[in-house]
């Protein structure tokens, strides 16, 4: 069942972008994270608030309940889970791959009957008859990454590629590659000497001050200008993903602070490292 | 052997040079390219190459149900997570499959831009089709990995079913509600119909939405967008497609008529 706030379902359901109950809304709150304790697997705190005392009402006696639905296209996962109004879910990690949506529900478990002032008057009437399995409430969907790139460092997004019409100490950046990837291409010693210095802290300072930064601010920038373009790419989610978990906003006219907190400010990284020196 | 993926870089590298390496996908082989350097080995994993030795390059559904079954017996240790990384379908395409793939794949007499499309397709795996449809050996574990759930059927009766008819499978895997919410129920009434005398009628190829089985899954979709199949009983779900199979059938049949 694909969320749509334009659509009707033809009886009210409660939802926060449609007005089939006055002043109410439904809200799932889905938290998603690799368990601490087991990198294998990914945990899920949930929390639902019904904003709609009948509904409440209906899953406290049994004759509807919480469940919430996760789904991932690339693995073909898709399971219901009947839960409580809070709690914690833990999936395996080798179910899912790319991007997993969470959805949470009221759904009838019985047939019955709800009453409610709050139903909109375009229903005609402020009591309805559903059946066992029929959606009572539906919140906004929640879309995770669970590549394992995800958890890595945000240089997990690039692959080096090889061109040897480049000089050493040149490198130009595509970020239409295959598969996603944001690609920097240099000639071959070149490519090696940002694979060395991958290797070692100092290495790393200056790459993400270097190479990285000037992508990481050419991908912004791109999925500014153009997100009808770029999105969906691989890079795209993965650097949204991880602008959302860090309350970065992607849009904010000074891109460049964006680009130094994606980073994790990697100026600072690099006059350690010369500092300690 | 475990089995094992190629590193990205070569991934890449052989999709930019299938013109060059043509003469390798059409008679020589990669050996001296899949080397250490290379490829990594996955832990957990392991491949009989013996059997693989038994995949037949004919095309039909028969044929498929017989290689998908090898397929997916050969190849130990894979789970969802790792059969959606392109990487191991490359290596499998390019080293332990490679006969296979280019006897069932590549067109000897073809024009050489043809035999490259037909390698991009079939030896690499992009996009959610890639897997599914394309690479020439993934699409025969995921299509055995899709019904290996079902509980009341050995897998080879399941794949008969779910493979005798192309539309039928693409039908199936590309609707989420078919393929991920409701492919118990559907799989119950697909077999039934299968072994009843509705068969022939059930599963006839027609233009557009005249074929009975395409309306039945367009219906069962859009029953789907109300009602939630998971949160339901599977006898009861079962029940709901045995009826709208039913009003399909008799929808095709009075178009038909008036037609």
């Amino acid at each position: 069942m694909k969320y749509d706030i334009e659509k009707s379902f033809g009886y009210p359901v409660l939802s926060t972008h449609s007005d089939d109950y006055l002043k109410s809304d439904f809200q799932a709150d889905i938290e998603f994270n690799v368990d601490p304790e087991n990198p294998g697997l990914f945990t899920v705190d949930y929390i639902y608030a019904c904003g709609v005392k009948e509904i409440r009402d209906l899953v406290a006696k049994g004759d509807a309940a919480y469940w919430l639905k996760v789904s991932c296209r690339s693995t073909f996962y898709s399971k219901m889970y009947e839960v409580k109004a809070t709690g914690t879910l833990k999936l395996d990690g080798h179910d899912l791959r790319d991007l997993v949506e969470f959805s949470g529900y009221v759904i009838g478990s019985r047939d019955g009957t709800l009453t409610c002032e709050r139903i909109n008057l375009e229903f005609g009437s402020k009591t309805f008859e559903f059946v066992n399995g029929q959606v009572l409430a539906q919140g906004v969907p929640t879309v995770y990454i669970t590549d394992k790139e995800f958890w890595k460092p945000i240089s997990s997004i690039f692959e080096y590629m090889r061109n040897s019409e480049l000089k050493d100490g040149e490198y130009t950046i595509d970020l239409d590659g295959e598969k996603g990837f944001v690609q920097v291409f240099a000639n071959e010693a070149q490519c090696q000497v940002f694979k060395d210095f991958e290797k070692s802290k100092d290495g790393k300072a200056i790459l993400l001050n270097t190479v990285f930064f000037v992508a990481v601010s050419k991908m912004v920038e791109a999925l500014v200008d153009k997100p009808e373009q770029y999105a969906d790419r691989k890079w795209a989610r993965i650097l949204t993903a991880k602008a959302s978990a860090k309350n970065i906003n992607i849009g904010d006219p000074k891109l460049l602070i964006a680009t130094h907190r994606l980073l994790d400010r990697p100026l600072r990284a690099l006059t350690t490292t010369l500092l300690d020196k | 052997m475990n089995l094992h993926v190629v590193k990205r870089g070569l991934v890449a590298e052989l999709r930019n040079k299938i013109e060059a390496n043509l003469d390798r996908y059409l008679e020589g082989d990669f050996e001296d390219i899949l080397t250490p350097d290379y490829v990594i080995s996955v832990k957990e994993t392991e491949i009989d190459l013996e059997a693989l030795q038994k995949l037949q390059p004919q095309a039909g559904g028969e044929i498929d149900v017989e290689n998908a079954l090898v397929v997916y017996g050969a190849l130990k240790g894979i789970n969802r997570y790792l059969a959606r990384d392109e990487r191991l379908w490359v290596w499998l395409s390019h080293g332990p499959c490679l006969q296979y793939a280019r006897e069932r794949w590549v067109a000897k007499g073809a024009t050489k831009e043809k035999q490259t499309s037909l390698i991009r397709d079939h030896f690499f795996a992009s996009g959610a089709r890639g897997f599914e449809r394309n690479n020439a050996i993934a699409c025969l574990w995921w299509w055995a990995e899709i019904v290996s759930k079902y509980p009341h059927a050995d897998l080879r009766t399941t794949l008969e079913v779910f493979l005798h008819q192309t539309d039928v499978r693409a039908s199936i895997i590309e609707r989420p509600t078919s393929s991920q919410s409701a492919l118990v129920p559907l799989l119950n009434v697909l077999i039934e119909k299968y072994n009843s005398e509705e068969r022939l009628t059930f599963f006839k190829r027609e233009k557009g939405n005249s074929a009975i089985y395409r309306r039945w899954l367009t219906e069962v979709n859009r029953y789907g967008g109300i009602k939630f199949y998971e949160a339901l009983p599977e006898k009861d779900v079962t029940e709901l497609f045995l009826k709208l199979a039913d009003l399909a059938r008799e929808s095709v049949k009075s178009e038909a008529i008036a037609a």
